[in-house]
């Protein structure tokens, strides 16, 4: 409790106000005929009388024996190169096609999130981008993008 | 007999070589994600979803089953070997079954979780094939107002057995129903919360979520602090029980079995719940509680075999009422619509091939993953020591491929991405996904049956009591919730 719980009942309130302030624009229809905004004006009043609830519950609790919300520089390195790689695949895939987007993916994560020899971390990308495309493309049909592979038949 | 027919139906669906072919491949990945921690059959399950779109229906949803009940039977095999659940369904085993490990006797354990798992599983199996179509035909007697009350009951007791604060348990259940509200309404046709996004129109995807909340987001708290973990360097010898461990397990087994089967009809996720149940259970009963935690092979046998039963149990709600009681039937929920099925109390009268081949796949799957795990429990000892640097990349790269190919649209990979944030930013702040996913997937009936509950009753609240079922569902769901608020300890730890 405390200070995260603060946050987090904050987050749910702004979130409980835009629901309502939104979800008024939709037509609420009557109580006989209710109509499509109806219900997420309920659920908005009812976020909002949680989180007003979590709210007081946590500003009463204190200051108490917290865990960190993050657990140090490093850790938070890794988590947001891991998200930068998914982003990076999303945008790209499409461009690069399957099997380029893929590698990269995969041979940045394994050199550099734990550090790992280049080499060794290329041909397991490799194999690994391969597999995954002979799975998925081949037996299972996927249809993965061919970006700028097209040509080549991929 | 009717039932009789109907699994020589089963089976001769079952028996084609397509359908065996990938119940194999279900209970061997079933298996693998139950082995490997990091990724669960949640995870699997909403990955590979897509992948059946090829397939005809049957065959998807008997590869989906048999990663179900092939995780809760690769489970117990970390948890007996390296002390590390590689399920939530196996926390407990690691009790008594690593201490077992440790005392030479990592065979028997491993022994007798297959057996009990198998036994249970097939129990489970044969009570659903006699109720299921049972409680279809009482559940065509349930009117709108009914399966509203029904689907409230589900949301309040899975929030009972969350395991932080139940109010925040309820905040997920709310935000997820909202989440769900976003995109074109059933009815009207309106727009909501869109903003003229082509791809919120839609709504936002059951699956992109679950792969984000499940499957990114444990990518995400695990890169974030790396453990090593020591695999018990033993040889595992002799698999088979003794005499004396059958003795001790087989009531086990048994009470394992009926209370786990009975837990998996609760809406939650019920085959942790069972084996925890289960635990409690055998503690109580034994003449000596006090080993308990040292290597009692009742304590793996029992809980091992809940599990297990617990999966035939959840199947229930979901073919007969076509209500998802956990994420897991949320999961097969998507897929049936994915093929355009719609699961609800017709379910089974409308689609006997399916049901039937379903059920008797269960059979065929229960006794591959006995063979699987018993001789080859060496394999996935090997399996284990992949190193987590190699497992974490693919889990990211079959994510992005499993969501991708819903529907062709890359987009699905960043509503994935986006998720998988939120489900790391909700396990740093304390909350659950579960409660989210689960309302998530019954948000589209609740309101309908609501919108409809309400033009019947011409905009009165009052028939929701004066109906009577609809009225004790509800006296029961208010129970559970303020019970939920008020209980000291948390209901499935066990004290040590």
């Amino acid at each position: 409790m405390g200070k995260k719980d603060t946050l987090s009942a904050l987050f749910w309130l702004l979130l409980s106000g835009f629901i309502l302030k939104e979800g008024s624009r939709i037509p609420f229809g009557t109580l006989s005929r209710p109509m499509p905004g109806f219900f997420p004006l309920i659920l908005g009043i009812i976020l909002g009388i949680l989180s007003f609830i979590l709210l007081g519950k946590s500003l009463l609790k204190g200051k108490g024996e917290e865990s960190r919300i993050f657990s140090g520089r490093k850790g938070w390195n890794r988590v947001v190169l891991t998200l930068g790689m998914l982003l990076a695949y999303y945008l790209l895939l499409e461009s690069i096609g399957f099997l380029l987007a893929a590698f990269f993916l995969v041979f940045v994560l394994i050199k550099f999130i734990e550090p790992h020899p280049w080499f060794h971390s290329a041909w397991v990308s490799t194999l690994i981008s391969i597999g995954a495309y002979f799975l998925f493309q081949v037996i299972l049909k996927a249809n993965l993008p061919q970006g700028m592979m097209k040509g080549l038949g991929f | 007999m009717e039932t009789l027919t109907n699994v020589l139906l089963g089976f001769s669906i079952v028996l084609q070589p397509n359908n065996l072919f990938f119940c194999f491949i279900g209970c061997l990945l079933g298996t693998l994600v139950g082995v490997l921690p990091g990724i669960g059959p949640i995870a699997a399950i909403s990955l590979l979803l897509s992948s059946t779109f090829a397939m005809p229906p049957v065959t998807g949803l008997v590869m989906l089953a048999g990663i179900f009940y092939g995780a809760m039977y690769g489970g117990s095999t970390t948890s007996i070997l390296v002390n590390i659940p590689g399920e939530s369904a196996s926390v407990v085993t690691c009790l008594d079954g690593y201490q077992m490990a440790r005392k030479g006797r990592a065979g028997p354990a491993l022994g007798i979780s297959a057996v009990g798992s198998f036994i249970a599983g097939t129990f489970s199996v044969a009570m659903l094939m006699f109720l299921a179509p049972l409680l279809g035909k009482a559940a065509l007697k349930l009117g709108p107002p009914e399966y509203f009350s029904l689907m409230i009951l589900g949301l309040t007791t899975l929030t009972y057995f969350s395991k932080g604060s139940a109010l925040k348990a309820l905040i997920m259940g709310v935000a997820g129903l909202f989440v769900a509200c976003i995109g074109m309404d059933q009815v009207s046709g309106d727009q909501r919360f869109t903003y003229d996004s082509t791809t919120l129109m839609d709504g936002v995807g059951l699956i992109p979520v679950a792969v984000g909340m499940f499957g990114i987001a444990e990518v995400l708290t695990n890169v974030e602090t790396i453990i090593k973990q020591d695999i018990f360097q033993t040889k595992i010898k002799n698999i088979w029980p003794n005499w004396k461990d059958w003795t001790q397990s087989r009531w086990a087994i048994l009470r394992g079995s009926v209370i786990g089967f009975f837990i998996g009809i609760l809406p939650g996720p019920s085959a942790t719940i069972a084996s925890f149940a289960s635990y409690a259970l055998e503690k109580r009963v034994s003449q000596n509680p006090e080993e308990f935690g040292t290597g009692r092979i009742e304590g793996v046998a029992g809980p091992e075999s809940a599990n297990n039963a617990a999966v035939g149990g959840a199947f229930i709600p979901f073919l007969s009422l076509g209500i998802p009681a956990n994420i897991t039937m949320a999961l097969f929920f998507g897929a049936l619509m994915i093929h355009g099925i719609q699961p609800g109390p017709l379910f089974i009268s409308e689609n006997p091939a399916i049901f039937w081949g379903l059920i008797t796949s269960m059979y065929i799957g229960n006794a591959m993953l006995l063979v699987l795990n018993l001789p080859l429990v060496g394999l996935w000892v090997k399996v284990l020591k992949i190193p987590y640097y190699l497992l974490f990349p693919l889990i990211l790269l079959f994510s992005a491929i499993g969501v991708y190919s819903l529907n062709n649209n890359s987009t699905e990979i960043l509503i994935a991405l986006i998720f998988g944030v939120v489900g790391y930013l909700m396990r740093k702040f304390e909350y659950e996904a579960a409660p989210f996913l689960l309302a998530m997937v019954l948000e589209p009936m609740m309101e309908n049956k609501f919108r409809q509950t309400l033009l019947i009753s011409k905009g009165s609240f009052a028939i929701f009591f004066s109906r009577p079922i609809s009225a004790v569902l509800l006296i029961t769901a208010f129970i559970v919730l303020v019970t939920s608020f008020y209980r000291r300890t948390k209901p499935q730890i066990p004290d040590d």
